[in-house]
């Protein structure tokens, strides 16, 4: 899940680049020999990414004849679909919140002064570059039976026995949210620092209120940065494996516990091989139609 | 950060309390929950739960072992996580970097291609790569080696340090290099002594992105590990599964410490290249 944090910095660091104008024409042959350069890593990728991945396929559909049983078992298995579903239920839940909740926090920062834009922003760099296993035991802290929360409100008297907060959806959603809220929030700031407010004004001195000059303005020139944040935040949600497995109480709550379920406890490798496809398919599949619009080193870079 | 940081022209007249209130309130709940692990490492009972009792060092004393003459769990896994840190971080960002001269200036076909395929490993899902890594290692004998971990983690650290320094390639003024080789040096030189030193906060910033990538990676140590190489994510994630000692409330202060650091530093790289 490291990708996670490294993703959103990686967006704060190149979405701090100014861009300059591009110096005159080189010599031809000067940039084309350079392209060798890009060997190394793309061999490197190859022998320990693509060919892992065609591992995994193999292992799902050869078992040691061709198969399509796996495939099948992943689809009509009662117990697997509901995890498919619960998955896609629980990204979709946590994207919207991160979202609602993101955007206008990126709103504020873009528009405080530096200061107190500088102190937002710690509070949500920190928490991104910290270890995402001691964050999630932060929240089994916060909401065990003999957790914060429970005393908190225990000591105020609204409770007289702890409430079960623990090991249930709303448990994962909050974890999860506090994990990809980052993801919101820095590259829709990245976006509405590029943006000259005085367009907004313009719209409000033409008549237009602050709401109308918001939502026709200032709102749409904010989409490139909204539509990287959904992405991002939905797939990071989609294969997502500690927090929703530490917090919601079970390996089976969503399809990357289940998969690490299969290979290491069940051993039905063959089954952890079809869940992974799926789950690669349905990133990919939403992956490509981003890439096909605005490009994959804009989804890195924050939407711009 | 640097423009994250800087000061931004303001529209004061569409401001609304509102949005600074939502922003304290999500600012609160980013931050507060690293919080409530304090008191508990300090707690003197084994027992993970509010309020804590009394005041002891025990679990820092279990965590160092400091007391215990069969020493500490945690700090061989620390250690080699460390160092399965460092190795990731200067591996990729070798090939991470040399991968960045082409993306951010080359001009050839099927770039946009190779690019997509150099950036994949960034968006799909990791336990997916943690499973193929796993097959791949079972006939080459890497499982239990530090060296297979290293390379699976290097699989995600390579796309960001290439991102990262082809950002700063961006901005870099391409004809301090032609000076260089007009005037006789040649094509390694150049780059050894023009390229690399200005484009260094771009290069150290993706080695220390590495670093971290691999120093918080669980799903390819917990496919690879076996029992002989466990970093501390492994055994982390081992206690949080199994027990509740506030020793893992340790852990987690010692962690979060470690990340105030590591934004403080990069907040000052991030000045210098002001």
């Amino acid at each position: 899940m490291t990708t996670i944090e490294s993703t959103a910095a990686t967006t704060t660091l190149v979405a701090a680049t100014v861009e300059r104008p591009p110096p005159r024409k080189p010599k031809r042959a000067y940039r084309r020999d350079s392209r060798l350069l890009i060997l190394p890593a793309l061999l490197f990728q190859i022998a320990f990414f693509f060919v892992p991945l065609y591992y995994v396929a193999k292992q799902s559909l050869f078992d040691p004849g061709f198969t399509t049983e796996h495939y099948r078992e992943v689809f009509t298995n009662p117990l697997y679909r509901k995890v498919l579903f619960q998955t896609l239920r629980l990204a979709v839940m946590v994207t919207t919140i991160s979202v609602l909740l993101g955007y206008p926090v990126a709103y504020f920062i873009a528009r405080a002064r530096p200061l107190v834009a500088g102190i937002a922003l710690l509070g949500v760099l920190v928490p991104l570059w910290t270890s995402l296993l001691a964050r999630t035991y932060s929240f089994q802290v916060l909401y065990g039976r003999e957790g914060f929360a429970n005393d908190i409100l225990m000591r105020l008297g609204l409770i007289d026995e702890p409430l079960p907060l623990m090991f249930n959806t709303f448990t994962a959603v909050s974890g999860m949210t506090h994990a990809l809220l980052p993801f919101v929030i820095l590259p829709c700031v990245a976006v509405m620092r590029g943006i000259d407010p005085s367009l907004a004004n313009a719209a409000k001195s033409l008549g237009a209120s602050p709401w109308k000059a918001f939502r026709h303005v200032y709102f749409p020139l904010t989409k490139p940065g909204l539509v990287t944040s959904v992405i991002l935040t939905f797939i990071l949600a989609l294969g997502f494996f500690v927090t929703p497995v530490i917090l919601g109480g079970v390996s089976e709550f969503t399809i990357a516990g289940l998969i690490q379920l299969q290979m290491q406890k069940t051993l039905n490798w063959g089954l952890g091989g079809a869940l992974s496809i799926t789950l690669l398919a349905f990133t990919a599949v939403i992956v490509y139609l981003y890439q096909r619009r605005y490009g994959l080193d804009k989804l890195l870079a924050g939407g711009r | 950060m640097t423009a994250a940081l800087a000061p931004s022209r303001r529209v004061v007249n569409f401001r609304h309390p509102a949005v600074a209130l939502v922003t304290a309130l999500v600012v609160f709940y980013l931050v507060f929950p690293l919080l409530v692990t304090i008191p508990i490492s300090f707690n003197s009972v084994r027992r993970v739960g509010f309020p804590p009792k009394g005041f002891s060092l025990q679990w820092y004393d279990e965590f160092f072992g400091i007391s215990d003459p069969a020493g500490s769990r945690w700090l061989p896994a620390a250690f080699l996580s460390i160092q399965i840190a460092v190795a990731t971080s200067v591996l990729s960002t070798v090939l991470g970097g040399l991968a960045a001269i082409p993306v951010a200036r080359a001009q050839f076909r099927g770039k946009n291609v190779i690019q997509t395929l150099l950036l994949l490993p960034l968006v799909l899902p990791v336990i997916v790569l943690a499973v193929g890594i796993f097959l791949l290692y079972i006939p080459l004998g890497l499982l239990g080696s530090p060296m297979g971990i290293v390379f699976g983690h290097s699989v995600l650290a390579i796309p960001y340090v290439t991102l990262i320094v082809a950002a700063t390639l961006k901005n870099f003024d391409e004809r301090l290099e032609w000076a260089a080789l007009s005037l006789g040096a040649s094509r390694a030189r150049t780059l050894w002594s023009v390229t690399i030193p200005i484009v260094r906060p771009g290069i150290m910033a993706g080695a220390l992105f590495a670093f971290l990538t691999s120093f918080d990676e669980l799903l390819i140590a917990l496919f690879v590990s076996g029992t002989r190489a466990v970093t501390l994510p492994r055994l982390l994630w081992d206690f949080l599964r199994t027990e509740a000692s506030p020793v893992i409330a340790v852990v987690s202060v010692l962690l979060t410490l470690f990340s105030v650091i590591v934004v403080g530093l990069i907040a000052l790289v991030q000045r210098d290249r002001k």
